[in-house]
């Protein structure tokens, strides 16, 4: 079972492979190297927004997702993560009956 | 929980004089690294090396009983204790401190066995026993 | 009585509010946040200040230790977000609590937060001090000892124990304090009325709610602790605040 999250990167522009790697970079400070191996991939990846869509099991889904909030800094200047959505379903992430428009 | 562990170096045979607080030390360092800040954060509660016998290699870790997993999942990875380099080996995960202490015992009892069913004088076997149990200066074997 | 809504923020520090105050309002208010609440902390330099100055001049004139509480406009487009004023009181002794309460400006905050830093000021907390919010400092380690029987007389007269989530993302060693102490409330009181604030110092830590409840989880609550941290008990903090203002009021008239 995977979760997927819509998420974006709010401070400049980074390809697909560094943003990986930061959000690897994140879950080893918070929790270790153990955590660090999380298998998660990242669906797609817009970089003129820089928003991704990423895939993580259901198991680790509470650390995957505590380590994006309380990822503070890239290369020592402020960041964050805003998630969007989370659905198990990759479906819904392009719309649900909370933004819907009637 | 209590965990109990028996550090065995790799040069010297007896007597492994480590200081609690240094033990402590490299423990918590181990978690930091292998289960970062909140594993350190989790076990820092209630976290004591409170035993530590010099001669017999034996020491006692408390902690408390949920974050007690991530402690014993990581004793196998620590490698070097102050400055010198020490394998673990988890022998007894117990619930009291006195429930540590019967199984010591137990364990000291059926080392002394082992090593007296290859000796011969009954002196030397008081001798032993006596030493083990009592914790005084090492005597050579013969 | 005013009813608040939405989810609450109770600790949005006066140095974010100095620099971009609409800024940082309007993205709390499009997160979730509805209710927030500006923290102003005093500590006790601030007495040891006034005592000196009031010592050089002859007639003793009391000056108010306790700043005004900052007046929060309202903001073009957030008519709904409903803006508290909060007082953090961070002390060792005693002393300074009497003085303070004494100031006309204290009747002016909404919520009064204790911060103690002292065992004996933690006793105090718990026995005598009419607080809504108890909080930490996560710089430093816990100088009292927690233990099961104050925290559940501090639950009983409805104070909530405040974690924050700022520091946590801003640096290591607040974070691995946050997070002991969080499991601390967890295993001495089974996390019972925790409120989750910010803390924020910049905009760049602010997070949504539902992060915020995730966090929750990792500080050790359940899944519905984990929401009435930002809602209910966020709630119940508010309406403790307001009946004790009234109760003050009335001992007044």
């Amino acid at each position: 079972m995977y979760y997927y999250l819509d998420i974006s990167f709010v401070n400049q522009d980074i390809t697909a492979a560094l943003f990986k790697n930061h959000i690897i970079t994140s879950i080893k400070h918070v929790f270790g190297e153990i955590a660090a191996a999380i298998p998660f991939d990242v669906v797609k990846y817009d970089p003129s927004e820089i928003r991704a869509i990423v895939r993580v099991t259901q198991d680790h889904y509470v650390k995957f997702r505590g380590s994006l909030t309380l990822a503070g800094y890239y290369q020592g200047k402020p960041c964050a993560y805003i998630v969007h959505k989370v659905s198990p379903l990759l479906l819904s992430l392009l719309g649900d009956s909370r933004t819907y428009v009637h | 929980m209590v965990i109990e562990i028996n550090p065995q170096q790799q040069r010297k045979d007896n007597s492994l004089t480590i200081p609690s607080p240094t033990f402590y030390q490299a423990l918590l360092k181990k978690i930091q690294e292998l289960h970062g800040d909140f594993g350190a954060a989790a076990i820092r509660e209630g976290f004591a090396a409170k035993y530590f016998n010099e001669r017999t290699r034996i020491a006692i870790v408390r902690a408390r009983h949920g974050p007690h997993k991530l402690i014993t999942s990581v004793l196998p990875f620590v490698k070097e204790v102050d400055k010198k380099k020490v394998s673990l080996v988890t022998l007894y995960t117990g619930a009291t401190m006195r429930q540590c202490f019967k199984f010591i015992l137990n364990h000291q009892q059926k080392k002394i066995n082992e090593i007296c069913s290859t000796l011969q004088s009954e002196e030397e076997k008081v001798a032993i026993k006596e030493a083990l149990l009592k914790f005084n200066s090492t005597q050579t074997l013969s | 009585m005013e009813s608040v809504k939405g989810y609450f923020d109770y600790n949005v520090t006066d140095k974010c509010i100095s620099n971009n105050f609409e800024n940082i309002a309007k993205q709390l208010y499009d997160f979730g946040y509805h209710t927030i609440a500006i923290n102003q902390t005093i500590d006790e330099s601030l007495l040891e200040e006034s005592i000196s100055e009031g010592k050089k001049k002859k007639k003793i004139e009391r000056q108010d230790i306790v700043p005004s509480p900052i007046d929060a406009k309202i903001i073009k487009g957030c008519d709904k977000l409903k803006i508290l004023n909060r007082l953090t009181i961070s002390f060792t002794t005693q002393d300074i609590i009497n003085r303070i309460i004494k100031s006309p400006n204290y009747r002016k905050y909404h919520i009064i937060a204790a911060q103690p830093e002292s065992q004996q000021a933690f006793q105090f907390t718990c026995t005598n001090f009419e607080a809504d919010i108890f909080t930490f400092n996560p710089s430093t380690k816990p100088n009292y000892k927690m233990q099961r029987k104050l925290y559940y007389l501090l639950v009983e007269r409805g104070v909530h124990f405040e974690i924050m989530y700022g520091p946590a993302i801003e640096d290591s060693t607040k974070r691995k304090n946050i997070i002991a102490t969080a499991h601390m409330y967890h295993s001495f009181g089974k996390s019972r009325n925790i409120i989750i604030s910010s803390g924020i110092t910049n905009s760049f830590l602010i997070r949504n709610p539902y992060d915020v409840i995730n966090l929750g989880l990792l500080f050790g609550l359940s899944d519905g602790q984990a929401k009435d941290a930002i809602q209910n008990n966020g709630r119940n903090v508010y309406m403790h605040g307001s009946t004790v203002l009234e109760f003050v009021c009335w001992k007044l008239y």
